[in-house]
């Protein structure tokens, strides 16, 4: 699924948080969202799973006006990971992961073969099967994350809105749960913080400052020195490793 | 590395079911049969039967004063606390899955204190507006209002949190409180013989249910339960929170608010005939999910069921306690119901998710 934002803005009471932002994500693509703390990169994925109404613009899903879909209608497209998922009650893994099937059934209906089918095949997907009947708040960070994934995936999403899922996470789980994005081949729009793990795992960035978007275009070329010190105000060195041609970041000038 | 951890549902659901189901009959025999007057079990049965059953389907062989104790003074009382005890537990459910704080219940949102208030005036003011329903429709009017109050004041920047929520619940508790006190001065002002009334109505009691007491409160129970199970899986998505409850296509204002109302529905109806009884609506929800887990289509059933037992075997405690005396029940929930709260906590180490 294509998603595309069309001179969105957002206000919060009376504050202008996203100023006219237009972007894409075409089916299957990997985009991520990068800016530094308060440009709005949270407040305009709220708009697109539907938590904050924009005061302007349009968000479509392919060829959908995903404010005119209803909320459940939202939810059967839209997957979303948040920075953590927190549980204040005790739930079991499997509990968790159920509540994606919510948007698919009506108040009467019961748990289906096939929704238990999805739920396990969804909890396989992260290897989180045999956590399936441990309490979820019990786990790991990083176990938590990847139940958080298994829950969209029940959600059966054509579209995963990541809030910059690693935050809380240790470097092994951060680069495990960015390729276990990848490896999923859905759309897919991610803020993130860490520009060497944007570097790696996005297709495309689009840079986010003050509300607005001020630049995009493939990794290499965003992640620039000279992009970095302006937006971010650091000084940095970027390149290709010699052996693994992968795009770096290295902070600190030479 | 968290295989050691033990499974917390090895009894099946329908069997605690089908348990709690048969407990209340057998406690409905016990707490009829017991009393200054007491009556067989057998003919506590009998008797029942006898008025459920086409006319002589049994032959009597009881004196019409056993049937008037059992049909007239104890069953009723005996119902009422079945109803009143699942409605406060229903509530109090509901409330800790919108609040998302497992130490939600009605008193600490305003609801009880908003009923009370409602009740209150129009038991000093011995309004009689709308005659034998005016009490409900105050209390209700009153939970309403207090839970309208508390949303309003726990809003911030059109999102309403948990945190603030609590907030708001607690400070207009006091508020309600207060004027509930100074209702009752007010009434003990030489000439008013109502403050007797409203003091025994204060401390909860079914004392006085009749069996016209018992269609409302039953009617919005058994309506109101049903309804909230059928919202379970919206219920278990706003334990997750407004963002995630959001994401997975639940309307969130609109559903809290639908769930304000049904609560002050359910707590307004039940406070107008027993009055103010604590406890059971957050000690009951508590148990059920130590035993069952948090999914709210075996959470609700079980809490109404083990709502109204707990109840009926509070107000026999109350009965029976103090002897021909007795208790009102609001305080036997509270003196027998906080110590074996307490006492069930220490028991497990592990408690309430993340909050432990």
């Amino acid at each position: 699924m294509k998603l595309t934002a069309d001179q969105v803005s957002i206000a919060l009471a009376g504050q202008s948080i996203v100023q006219g932002v237009t972007l894409d994500v075409e089916s299957g693509e990997i985009v991520g969202l990068i800016g530094p703390n308060g440009s709005g990169k949270s407040t305009l994925l709220r708009a697109i799973y539907r938590m904050l109404r924009p005061t302007a613009g349009r968000i479509w899903l392919d060829d959908r006006d995903l404010w005119q879909l209803t909320a459940r209608e939202s939810a059967k497209r839209t997957g979303v990971v948040l920075q953590e998922m927190p549980a204040s009650f005790e739930l079991t893994v499997r509990e968790v992961v159920q509540m994606g099937r919510t948007p698919h059934k009506g108040m009467l209906s019961l748990d289906s073969e096939k929704d238990v089918a999805i739920v396990a095949q969804a909890l396989d997907r992260v290897k989180m099967l045999s956590f399936a009947n441990q309490p979820y708040h019990t786990l790991s960070g990083g176990e938590k994350q990847r139940v958080a994934i298994a829950r969209a995936l029940a959600q059966q999403p054509k579209l995963l809105v990541l809030d910059e899922p690693t935050n809380h996470l240790d470097i092994y789980y951060q680069i495990e749960l960015l390729t276990l994005v990848q490896s999923l081949g859905i759309t897919s729009i991610v803020a993130i913080h860490d520009l060497n793990l944007a570097a790696q795992f996005c297709q495309r960035l689009y840079v986010m400052k003050a509300g607005r978007v001020v630049a995009s275009g493939s990794t290499a070329e965003i992640l620039t020195p000279e992009l970095l010190a302006e937006v971010f105000q650091v000084r940095a060195t970027c390149g290709f490793h010699p052996i693994t041609n992968q795009l770096y970041v290295l902070y600190g000038s030479l | 590395m968290h295989h050691h951890h033990k499974p917390t549902r090895s009894i099946p659901f329908w069997l605690i079911l089908a348990s709690l189901t048969a407990s209340i009959f057998g406690a409905i025999v016990l707490a009829v049969s017991v009393g200054a007057v007491a009556i067989p079990f057998g003919q506590v049965v009998q008797i029942i039967l006898s008025h459920l059953l086409p006319q002589g389907a049994i032959a009597p062989n009881w004196t019409p004063t056993a049937d008037r104790i059992v049909w007239v003074f104890r069953l009723p009382r005996v119902l009422l606390a079945i109803v009143v005890g699942a409605a406060l537990s229903v509530s109090g459910t509901t409330l800790q899955a919108v609040a998302r704080n497992p130490l939600a219940d009605p008193f600490l949102f305003g609801v009880s204190y908003g009923a009370t208030v409602g009740a209150v005036l129009v038991l000093t003011l011995e309004a009689t507006t709308f005659g034998g329903l005016s009490l409900s429709i105050a209390a209700f009017t009153g939970a309403l209002i207090a839970m309208v109050l508390v949303y309003a004041l726990a809003q911030q920047q059109g999102q309403v949190t948990s945190f603030r929520l609590v907030l708001a619940g607690v400070a207009l508790s006091y508020v309600l409180s207060a004027v509930t006190s100074y209702l009752v001065l007010r009434s003990s002002q030489p000439g008013n013989n109502s403050v007797g009334l409203v003091l025994s109505w204060l401390a909860g009691s079914f004392g006085r249910a009749q069996w016209a007491d018992l269609g409302l409160p039953s009617i919005v129970v058994v309506l109101m339960t049903g309804h909230l199970i059928l919202q379970s899986r919206s219920l278990n998505a706003l334990l997750m929170g407004d963002e995630h409850a959001v994401a997975l296509g639940i309307n969130v204002k609109q559903l809290q608010l639908q769930l304000f109302v049904i609560t002050s529905l359910l707590v307004g109806v039940v406070v107008a005939v027993s009055g103010a009884i604590g406890f059971v609506g957050l000690m009951i929800p508590h148990i059920v999910r130590m035993s069952v887990g948090s999914d709210h289509r075996r959470v609700l059933p079980i809490a109404a069921l083990g709502g109204g037992l707990f109840m009926v075997l509070m107000d026999l405690i109350g009965r029976i306690a103090v002897a021909p005396e007795e208790l009102p029940v609001g305080i036997v929930t509270a003196a027998f119901g906080g110590p074996f709260f307490l006492w069930l906590l220490r028991q497990r180490s592990t408690f309430g998710g993340d909050f432990s």
